[in-house]
């Protein structure tokens, strides 16, 4: 089980880090724009589908669910698909060249609009789900 | 054959935070998602020392900064699980933990970045 969860986590990983850099290679001739549009893209899709998915996928007793699809799609895809890495590196580089204010945006967009792409998946899926179950419920 | 070998490179990064977060904490109940920093720290540790060593798109070759760079270091780090782990905090009403998950998360791993530049040869 544990490493089919390794296994799982890395082939996902593979697919995430591989539509990654499909991703920067579609948008490197918007590389003169003043953000760096392609980690920003990415990583609001994948905050989307995480919140997504972990609103599909979430139990009573909270999100650590040790499942297959959690390790394939959550942990791999999701994971490997948005990354940190370069995102830190950007901001870093922005504000060493002297471009402070916008390293800052950058920073807070990417981190506001994160969070808000993940309670937006979320809020969907939950609300998906009670509907339902309510219509199962009374046989609709 | 770059496409390839960022899928390699993330295909290793995925299997080393799986590993890694799941050494850090057993599971996400309460406290504070330390695997998540671990591994993103860890991450921008290593880009900084690939970039600092000439690893850069414009620089190095670009085989090699699609299996370092984007595929491992990319793979490795995460920003939807550190969304995700943001919004579970703020939703338990654990606005301490979600307060410096928030602050420490970004300037931890700009500082590691840099540290890893300078370690790697050159600053970025």
């Amino acid at each position: 089980m544990k490493a089919n969860g390794l296994v799982l986590a890395a082939a996902g990983s593979a697919i995430g880090a591989f539509l990654r850099f499909l991703v920067g290679e579609l948008l490197a001739s918007e590389s003169s724009l003043a953000f760096p549009v392609s980690t920003l893209l990415a990583n609001l899709l994948g905050c989307l589908l995480i919140g997504l998915l972990a609103g599909r996928w979430v139990s009573q007793e909270g999100s650590c669910i040790a499942s297959g699809r959690w390790h394939f799609w959550i942990t791999g895809v999701c994971g490997g698909f948005t990354t940190f890495s370069a995102f830190s590196s950007e901001v870093l580089v922005m504000m060493l060249g002297g471009r402070g204010p916008y390293a800052g945006l950058y920073a807070a967009a990417s981190i506001g609009m994160g969070i808000f792409a993940v309670w937006a998946g979320l809020s969907y899926s939950l609300a998906k789900k009670n509907i339902e179950q309510a219509s199962e419920e009374t046989g609709v | 054959m770059s496409f390839l070998l960022a899928a390699i490179g993330g295909a290793l990064g995925g299997a080393c935070r799986y590993l890694l977060s799941n050494g850090m904490v057993r599971c996400c109940s309460a406290g504070f998602p330390w695997g998540t920093l671990a591994v993103n720290s860890l991450g921008c540790l290593l880009l900084g020392v690939s970039l600092g060593a000439g690893l850069s798109v414009t620089e190095g070759s670009l085989q090699a900064n699609a299996f370092i760079a984007v595929g491992f270091c990319g793979g490795l780090t995460t920003f939807s699980t550190f969304s995700l782990e943001a919004l579970e905090l703020a939703s338990r009403g654990q606005w301490r933990s979600f307060g410096v998950k928030l602050a420490i998360s970004l300037p931890v791993c700009m500082v590691l970045v840099w540290f890893g530049s300078l370690a790697g040869g050159r600053l970025v």
